[in-house]
């Protein structure tokens, strides 16, 4: 018994530190986020996509989670990494009807 | 009784009334009759719409030729917040509120003063006209098909007609007013009692009903059945062969790119670009959607205007800079004329002198008609 509670100590430290961060993918097609609402965990990045015709401005202008990707041209990507929790709005703004969550939970 | 009910008249030039009759015959003639006239003189004549766009999507598909030409097909109806059709006793109150002086705070301005039917449902001017006549900041936009838009003013600042609806009544330089005084003034006019009570149930006059009341007018004042619609619509006669080629080229990022912005079925992406206008090199230039958002790709950026009925909407541009479409492509031609900031969506276009011409006879086929009963009001006592 007291080496089951030792194992399952062990496996509770060790459990986020063999987390292994991810990677998601959000595209914008047709003056669109797809998805409009992502999950991540604290670690993750998410990786932006630009597979529209036209160039985009990505932003968050959500305080303790702000970022701007600047002039975002067709084809181009880039990731944007999120340490801390919390709900993080994401818009274009040029075309600011483009707007998705990113929660990180 | 006894008393006459007040008929509508502008606050204008008397010849504004013939103007407007001008402008309805003009809005009621078949469009195309003008578009058959220019196509005699035209060799080659589009026979197939749907061909049309299969070498232009470079698809052998005809669905999926098909499903992009509806993509183009402007709805009936611009929606409403709830999905609900509009109410014709809404729209019926939202037209007098519309079109009545008495809302403003000297009795002498309505909506229509500067969002005239006549004049495209503009002003004219190339800045507009407020309270005694004070020259305004930004052009007048028109309110055609205002509807379909997703987010209102040149900056950007209202999400939704409703929102927008007494910013003018408020505005000192615009209407004069307040919302308490326009309110009052509304339960004091026996008529609106009863136009309220019957659009809204015996509910009465309040602000929120006003809103709702001059949001819904707006919504049914709608472009249709322009020579593009139907020729989208599969009449390849409705368009001459010049309005086609203009239309191509319209869309062409290699040579108009004028698509990459004024998106169909509306012609507008709803949008902020700079587009280097000449004004924007003033020493306190406009900043226009960096007064909402506060980045730098927003600083001289303007809402992207619909095009629809463009042709009776000049002058052009936010600041009323360019007097007409051929004024406006050849700001375009310059790629800029201030290059800071300019919106990277924006590429100087590739466009011989025909080309031009061709891309104006295109703008002029997205003139719809408006139903003539959406200007034909009489005033409640």
């Amino acid at each position: 018994m007291k080496y089951l509670r030792v194992v399952v100590m062990l496996i509770f430290c060790i459990a986020p530190l063999t987390y292994a961060a991810e990677e998601h993918l959000i595209t914008q097609k047709d003056l669109k986020f797809n998805p409009i609402i992502k999950v991540v965990k604290p670690g993750d990045s998410v990786k932006f996509k630009n597979i529209d015709n036209v160039v985009h401005n990505i932003v968050s202008l959500t305080e303790e989670f702000e970022f701007n990707l600047g002039e975002f041209k067709p084809g181009m990507t880039k990731s944007v990494k999120f340490e801390q929790k919390g709900v993080v709005d994401v818009e274009c703004t040029i075309h600011p009807d483009m707007k998705m969550t990113i929660f990180v939970f | 009784m006894g008393k006459s009910k007040r008929t509508f008249v502008f606050q204008l030039k008397p010849g504004t009334l013939i103007a407007i009759s001008f402008a309805l015959i003009i809005a009621s003639t078949n469009p195309s009759m003008i578009a058959s006239d220019a196509q005699a003189q035209d060799t080659m004549v589009i026979e197939s719409v749907l061909d049309w766009a299969k070498n232009i999507m470079q698809t052998s598909s005809s669905e999926d030729a098909r499903q992009i030409l509806d993509e183009w097909i402007l709805p009936n109806y611009a929606p409403s917040p709830d999905n609900k059709p509009l109410d014709p006793k809404k729209v019926a109150l939202g037209k007098m509120l519309f079109f009545d002086p008495r809302l403003s705070g000297n009795g002498n301005m309505s909506c229509a003063t500067c969002h005239n039917p006549a004049l495209g449902w503009s002003d004219g001017f190339p800045t507009g006209r407020g309270h005694e006549g004070m020259v305004l900041e930004r052009a007048t936009p028109t309110i055609v098909n205002v509807g379909f838009n997703k987010i209102f003013m040149w900056d950007g600042r209202e999400r939704s007609l409703e929102d927008q609806a007494t910013g003018p009544i408020v505005n000192p330089n615009e209407m004069h007013n307040t919302v308490e005084n326009m309110i009052k003034t509304l339960k004091g006019i026996p008529g609106y009692v009863k136009a309220f009570n019957e659009a809204f149930y015996g509910l009465g006059i309040n602000v929120s009903r006003y809103r709702t009341a001059i949001a819904q007018y707006q919504r049914a004042v709608v472009a249709q059945n322009s020579p593009f619609d139907r020729w989208i619509r599969g009449d390849a006669s409705a368009m001459t062969a010049q309005q086609v080629r203009g239309f191509e080229l319209f869309r062409d990022p290699g040579k108009g790119n004028c698509m990459v912005c004024h998106r169909p079925p509306n012609f507008t992406d709803n949008g902020f670009h700079n587009i280097g206008l000449p004004s924007f090199g003033d020493k306190n230039p406009d900043l226009g959607r960096h007064e909402q958002v506060q980045v730098d790709m927003t600083r001289g950026a303007f809402k992207t205007p619909p095009l629809r009925n463009i042709a009776q909407t000049a002058p052009y541009f936010h600041d009323g800079s360019a007097k007409t479409l051929d004024d406006v492509i050849e700001h375009y031609m310059t790629g800029g004329v201030v290059q800071s900031n300019l919106s990277p969506n924006m590429i100087k276009p590739n466009l011989s002198k025909q080309d031009k011409q061709d891309l104006v006879t295109f703008l002029e086929a997205l003139t719809g008609e408006i139903r003539p009963e959406l200007t034909q009001v009489t005033l409640p006592e």
